[in-house]
């Protein structure tokens, strides 16, 4: 009995930790994620830091060696943009900023590449980055 | 009525004054106007007025026609040029000559640095710029990114109807849209041409490279094409649709001329002839004619610039290998030649009688045969060399005209009223032929053919 209830609590304890570790909203900046930038992998890393009263989830990947994130648009941001679309993701690419907006049909766009509409931010960075390769 | 060419039938004059007027329009500020509309029309999403639904072929019309009014307020003669990328579709086209729309893009920015609109001239300085985006320099990557459509494509494009379907905010990724004609033509069809471009031409302010006009000016030519081939088609969805965004529905003002007193709407631009012009491809067959301003027209080429003598017609003929000669009876009452090129053509020094036409035929060899009443009744056979004919020595009655037939056999019939009224036949040979002794009515002209 004594075995038993050692044991369960050590489950519960390996557990916690597991959620922990998953729901850490560091887990972005772990070692894996950068030897995948540094090698050029397309790595995929997805960490669900979802913040407090946004139902945009955060998410980051790599490809052809350029760093992807979809984020919740930041206050900041927000405030450049018209009022009311502080729900919408923002995309970055390197660390920029994208301007992105989607269409009628919700597919995005983005400046300087409006004739590609994309169903998600993250396919529109992928064909973004797909050109900038092409044109060097 | 003016007439929308494919850009590699431009005269050079012609397409010379095609780039200055739209450097005029740059220097004097409206071409960045209509940039700034396009791109607007972009960030007014999820409102576009303009793509990503069923007004996205009637606004860029009216687009067009506004922005060739103001290519004619600073050159009357000039008309929007078309861009067919399923035959010219290389980066060593001509469209891409420095005299003309310039060259690729290169270097890291893909700079464009030839031709009229290279940013090292001048005069080609980009100022309305997507959110962001900073050069001020025209950009290219010509086939960066993707191919561009097929004639297999675009007749496929072409065969689908109805011309939109609910839910009216669609664009296809699959020729043979399901969602009809304007999906797949804006999808499938319109976008790769931008994206094949790429740089600047990628870009919600896409006018910036002036490529863009003639390659909507082409979209445009393919609608027109599928209404011609699709008559009872109509326009859809109709006013009151819900769900559809304002300025789409066929009688909707279209955004962002929904102020002006009579704003445009889809119904408005349906008729392109009524707005004023109409493409070299429109009729399958070629037709020369006078026009209202006396000059000799041609439905593929337009206005040759040539002056016809009042009342008379034009004779045209094709070759074997498509292209066509035209007879016709200058305002100098001479028999002239042209082949549909702009004040260009062949005066053969012989007068003609008043009010009569000539006839032409194209012989086996390719060379042709003018058949024609002179200036001193009798009946002439030229071959359109100056200053020289064969006189047959047989009168015409006055004020008619003769038909000329090329035979199997590689030689020619004329069919004529001889001054006798009755019906002649000739073969080129002076002083002979046939009198059919049949009465024909005064100033009739009969018809020949083999």
């Amino acid at each position: 009995m004594t075995c038993r209830a050692v044991s369960l609590v050590a489950g519960l304890i390996l557990g916690l930790f597991w959620v922990c570790i998953i729901a850490s909203p560091y887990r972005a900046e772990t070692p894996l994620v950068r030897l995948a930038e540094v090698s050029g992998l397309n790595t995929r890393t997805v960490h669900e830091s979802i913040r407090e009263g946004s139902p945009v989830a955060e998410h980051s990947e790599t490809y052809k060696g350029r760093r992807i994130m979809v984020r919740p648009r930041t206050a900041e941001a927000t405030t450049e943009r018209a009022a009311g679309e502080g729900a919408e993701p923002e995309l970055l690419i390197d660390n920029q900023p994208v301007f992105t907006i989607q269409n009628s049909s919700g597919a995005y766009i983005a400046s300087g590449f409006a004739f590609a509409p994309e169903a998600s931010l993250v396919d529109l960075a992928k064909r973004i980055i797909d050109y900038q390769d092409a044109a060097q | 009525m003016r007439i929308r060419k494919n850009q590699v039938r431009l005269a050079p004059a012609e397409g010379a004054a095609f780039v200055a007027a739209v450097i005029a329009l740059k220097a004097n500020g409206v071409y960045d106007r209509f940039v700034a509309r396009h791109r607007d029309a972009f960030l007014a999403n999820p409102n576009d007025p303009a793509h990503n639904g069923p007004a996205f072929l009637p606004w860029h019309r009216e687009f067009l026609r506004r922005f060739e009014r103001a290519l004619q307020s600073i050159d009357p003669s000039v008309s929007l040029p078309y861009w067919d990328w399923t035959v010219h579709n290389s980066t060593a086209s001509s469209l891409w000559h420095a005299n003309f729309m310039g060259g690729d893009g290169n270097g890291p920015g893909r700079r464009v640095t030839t031709g009229p609109f290279a940013f090292a001239t001048g005069r080609w300085t980009l100022r309305i710029l997507d959110p962001g985006e900073r050069n001020g320099f025209l950009m290219r990557s010509l086939g960066g990114m993707g191919s561009l459509p097929t004639r297999p494509e675009v007749d496929s494009a072409l065969g689908v109807v109805p011309y939109d379907r609910a839910p009216w905010h669609f664009q296809s990724s699959g020729v043979g849209s399901r969602y009809g004609f304007r999906a797949g033509l804006e999808g499938d069809i319109h976008n790769r041409g931008h994206m094949w471009v790429g740089g600047s031409m990628m870009s919600f302010s896409s006018p910036n490279d002036p490529v863009f006009w003639l390659h909507h000016c082409n979209i445009d030519r393919l609608w027109a094409k599928w209404q011609y081939e699709h008559p009872s088609e109509a326009y859809v969805p109709p006013s009151g649709t819900p769900g559809v965004v304002a300025g789409h529905a066929l009688d909707d003002p279209m955004p962002p001329w929904d102020g002006e007193p009579s704003p445009p709407t889809p119904r408005s631009v349906l008729d392109h002839y009524a707005l004023g012009y109409w493409y070299d491809t429109d009729l399958s067959s070629v037709v020369a004619f006078q026009a209202s301003t006396t000059n000799l027209w041609t439905t593929d080429h337009g206005d040759t610039m040539l002056g016809m003598m009042a009342g008379t017609s034009p004779s045209i003929a094709v070759r074997r290998n498509g292209s066509y000669v035209i007879a016709f009876q200058a305002n100098t009452s001479n028999l002239c030649v042209n082949d549909g090129t702009p004040s260009s053509g062949t005066d053969t020094m012989l007068g003609m009688m008043a009010g009569t036409s000539p006839s032409i035929a194209v012989l086996p060899n390719g060379s042709y045969v003018i058949a024609f009443q002179a200036n001193t009744g009798n009946l002439w056979v030229n071959d359109g060399t100056p200053s020289s004919g064969t006189d047959t020595m047989l009168g015409m009655m006055a004020g008619t005209s003769p038909s000329i037939a090329v035979l199997p056999n590689g030689s020619y019939v004329i069919a004529f009223q001889a001054n006798t009224s009755n019906l002649c036949v000739n073969d080129g040979t002076p002083s002979s032929g046939t009198d059919t002794r049949l009465g024909m009515v005064a100033g009739t002209s009969p018809s020949v053919t083999r």
